[in-house]
């Protein structure tokens, strides 16, 4: 596969989703990344806004088994990586046989993630980073590519149990999803109160997608590039000597290595669905918010304050700057 | 790409000087209208120079390290990817250019068509810096417009600059001076100390450093003057003289001087009849005689020589007779050197005058002056009389503005049988600011002479012992408190005179008194005896 059918592959998903998403042509393109780099995404937003119909549209996009976990406090692990069950044979024999949960699939919708118990999050984030599950003392490798597109409310917070932040660092990005524009929100009232609702054609199987994400990686970084993606991460850290006041002031502890290897794998795929043969620092710069915003623990001074990450992130893309060519009048 | 990345480095060569010119340039403007500020306050020469080099040095670094400075092809990449915006393609193609994949291809081809359309200009465009540029324009114009402007400091200036040609004109004529003295055996170490003088006058930073040094020159010239220079000069010159005259012999014409004379009137002796050689040592027991005081080596030598001759001694007088040579041809060398030395003096005395002359006058000051009069007397009757005053006088002036005073004095002489010649002078000589007067008086001339017929004017004079006079004690001239001609003045108004009394001591004088009186009797075409009795009677003088 070439960068250029990779491209116009990763346009035609957008164009399949763009059939029943309305606008949220950002929210479609971070996606995608993370579908690009095989990472997991984390879409938060109130309700109603799309994400479950969005992940669902792109699951329909791709030829490729999917399954949707609609997560709930009553939801045990087994129910999300499988179980073994007792199985008679026709001859009479009875034997252990173990039936995989939703887990194993390439496309994985996990909606509300935050409504189950620390636990049944424990065991399928443990999915997610090992890419196998592990039940009764057999490990199994889940099917590649690998993907978990969970939602999750930032409003009903009752009866949730909000991800660890050592469990969040395993989403390669997360995705706030915006109210809809004015026009955007006619049209998807047209478009959902017809009698005709518009389905997303398969445009992609597993191994043309496997083939995209490995093209992705193979993207060439210019060395200032990393540098940048470091620099930022680095300036996140309330301690570093780059870190802006707001950092300083309301960040308790910055980004994690996988934020550069986020920020990196993120920006590739971004400049890959560009057309583009390197990853820019304009890449790595906006892929800074969804691949940071939830990698920064906050104290509660931000919230006192109602600093968002968003904010910090921001602050930090300010105090680093975008590099520049060091000569005086020039850019 | 390259060579567009090579065009995109020179226009970034460009950009960092417009934009470290505009950076600079209101400090280096505001620099340079301090520096034109100065020039208002103080009377310096050099800050319009000066802050005409400021801005010149400050182009001329900025320009210079454009050129000079090391701009590696990333980060003129890095500027063409910011200024095009092409998301690094360019730094990304020099990095990846070795790169054997696709992407390294396409990233090269995407870089290279980039490059294809584009243009340094657009690139990296001419800063605007307006803001600053406007201070630094109005900042220059300011520095300008006084740089130009009426300056109360260039009258001053005018005057210093004034004052340093006149230093190193006077500097100039004694390094002329130097060179003319150098030229002449034995005066190196004068020619050395003229040099020296001639580099101090150049390096004094006022006309009263420069004055000072001169003074301090001449006074060394005259410490250096031998007491009996007069008598020796006189004895030699008149050996000289009479010997020209008269010569020794036919072996030594009377065209070569003294000292080839007596040589060869040794080497002629022995060829000598006894009559020629009686005559010869008369002769030369006369010379002797009147070189005992001036020269008395040169007179034992002689005597010795008329004494062996009259003994019938040629080898003897021979002998003498070279010594005598010797001496004389050492005499005239030290009259030659010192009369070197006090031309060199006079020509100093004179660039002190000028540098006097030159000094501008400011405010108020003291100034100092003395007179030399020289008064001529003629006696009435039936004799004449002649006498020569010579005047010493202190004047003290005060004025405003420029001054010069110069006075001139003439007396009369006195009449009747004694030839007495006062002078009066005044002379102000100016040291300072202001103009004065200055008063003096003339000497009296004593004794006066005899009042004597005119025809007998050159013959039987009395000469009277001073020594006999005085007691032995130092003989002061009194003059006659007839001085008081006013200095000529330029300036605003004449300062206050006060005659001094003038009595000068006789052993500061005698020396000039005895030179003006051998020249005096050799203008008179005296006879040798006549002029030995006027030298003999200064000699007793001095001592």
């Amino acid at each position: 596969m070439t960068p250029e059918q990779c491209a116009e592959t990763a346009a035609a998903i957008r164009s399949e989703i763009g059939k029943v998403i309305v606008g949220q042509a950002a929210l479609v393109d971070e996606v995608l990344h993370c579908l690009l780099a095989e990472g997991h995404i984390l879409l938060e937003g109130v309700p109603g806004l799309g994400k479950t119909m969005l992940l669902k549209t792109l699951a329909e996009s791709l030829d490729m088994p999917w399954s949707r976990i609609q997560f709930t406090p009553d939801l045990m692990p087994a129910d999300i990586v499988g179980t073994q069950i007792l199985h008679q044979g026709a001859d009479g024999a009875r034997e252990l046989q173990f039936r995989p949960g939703p887990i194993t699939a390439n496309l994985v919708l996990a909606d509300e993630v935050n409504r189950a118990t620390p636990k049944t999050q424990a065991a399928m984030l443990e999915a997610m980073q090992e890419r196998a599950v592990t039940v009764a003392g057999e490990t199994r490798s889940l099917p590649r590519p690998f993907m978990v597109m969970a939602t999750q409310n930032p409003l009903e917070m009752e009866g949730t149990y909000p991800l660890p932040e050592a469990q969040l660092d395993r989403f390669l990005l997360k995705v706030l999803v915006p109210f809809p524009s004015a026009d955007d929100l006619v049209t998807v009232i047209e478009r959902t109160t017809g009698a005709v609702t518009a389905s997303p054609t398969p445009v992609c199987d597993a191994e043309r997608l496997r083939q995209m994400i490995a093209l992705t990686r193979e993207v060439p970084v210019p060395d200032h590039v990393v540098r940048h993606a470091v620099d930022l991460v680095v300036a996140s850290h309330p301690d570093s000597a780059t870190a802006p006041e707001a950092v300083r002031r309301y960040v308790r502890f910055g980004a994690s290595p996988r934020g550069v290897q986020a920020l990196i794998l993120a920006g590739k795929a971004r400049a890959l669905m560009a057309g583009r043969p390197s990853v820019a620092v304009d890449d790595v710069r906006a892929m800074a918010a969804p691949a940071l915003r939830h990698r920064l623990v906050v104290g509660y001074e931000a919230t006192a304050d109602g600093r968002s990450p968003d904010d910090l992130v921001t602050a930090v893309l300010e105090q680093v700057g975008e590099p520049r060519s060091g000569v005086r009048g020039a850019p | 790409m390259l060579a567009f990345l090579h065009r995109m480095r020179r226009r970034l060569r460009l950009v960092w000087a417009w934009a470290t010119a505009a950076w600079v340039a209101p400090t280096v403007a505001g620099a340079a209208l301090a520096v034109v500020l100065v020039g208002w306050v103080r009377p310096w020469a050099w800050p319009e120079r000066a802050a005409v080099g400021v801005v010149a040095v400050a182009a001329v670094a900025v320009a210079a390290w454009a050129v000079i400075q090391r701009l590696p092809l990333p980060v003129v990449a890095r500027a063409a990817d910011r200024g095009l915006a092409t998301a690094d393609s360019f730094g990304a193609a020099l990095q990846f250019a070795d790169l054997d994949s696709p992407f390294g291809e396409r990233i090269r081809a995407r870089a290279e068509h980039l490059a294809g359309g584009a243009r340094p200009e657009e690139a990296a465009p001419l800063p605007p810096e307006g803001r600053r540029w406007t201070i630094a324009a109005v900042l220059g114009v300011a520095a300008l417009a006084l740089a130009f402007a009426p300056n109360p400091q260039d009258s001053v200036r005018a005057e210093q600059a004034a004052l340093h040609d006149l230093l190193d004109q006077t500097a100039d004529e004694i390094d002329e001076q130097a060179e003319a003295a150098a030229e002449q055996p034995g005066n190196e170490a004068l020619a050395d100390q003229l040099r020296t003088l001639a580099d101090e006058v150049r390096q004094a930073d006022s006309l009263e450093e420069a004055e000072q040094a001169l003074q301090e020159a001449q006074d060394a010239l005259d410490a250096s003057r031998p007491q009996n220079f007069a008598s020796q000069r006189a004895a030699v010159e008149g050996l000289e003289r009479s010997l020209g005259q008269r010569s020794l012999g036919q072996n030594a014409p009377s065209t070569a001087n003294a000292a080839e004379q007596l040589a060869a009137a040794a080497e002629s002796l022995p060829e000598l009849s006894a009559a020629e050689r009686a005559a010869l040592a008369e002769r030369l027991a006369d010379l002797a005689e009147t070189q005992a005081a001036g020269n008395p080596e040169l007179s034992d030598a002689l005597a010795a020589a008329a004494q062996a001759l009259a003994a019938g001694n040629v080898a003897g007088a021979q002998a003498a007779l070279g010594e005598a040579a010797l001496a004389q041809g050492q005499a005239s060398a030290a009259v030659a050197s010192q009369l070197s030395a006090d031309a060199t003096a006079a020509q100093l005395a004179q660039a002190q005058a000028n540098l006097q002359g030159q000094q501008p006058g400011q405010g108020q000051g003291q100034g100092q002056g003395q007179g030399q009069g020289q008064g001529q007397g003629q006696g009435q009757g039936q004799g004449q009389g002649q006498g020569q005053g010579q005047g010493q006088g202190q004047g003290q002036g005060q004025g405003q503005g420029q001054g010069q005073g110069q006075g001139q004095g003439q007396g009369q002489g006195g009449s009747g049988s004694g030839g007495q010649g006062g002078g009066s002078g005044a002379s102000g000589q100016v040291g300072g600011a202001s103009g004065g007067t200055g008063s003096g008086q003339g000497g009296v001339g004593r004794p006066g002479g005899t009042d004597q017929p005119r025809n007998d004017a050159n013959d039987g004079a009395t000469i009277v012992d001073p020594v006999a006079i005085t007691d032995g004690e130092d003989l002061s001239l009194g003059g006659a408190n007839s001085g008081g001609s006013p200095g000529q003045v330029v300036g605003k108004g004449d300062g206050p005179t006060t005659a001094g009394p003038a009595r000068v001591p006789l052993s500061s004088v005698v020396g000039e008194y005895a030179d003006r009186a051998t020249a005096s009797a050799q203008r008179q075409q005296l006879p040798p005896s006549q002029q030995e009795l006027v030298g003999d009677y200064f000699n007793r003088l001095n001592q």
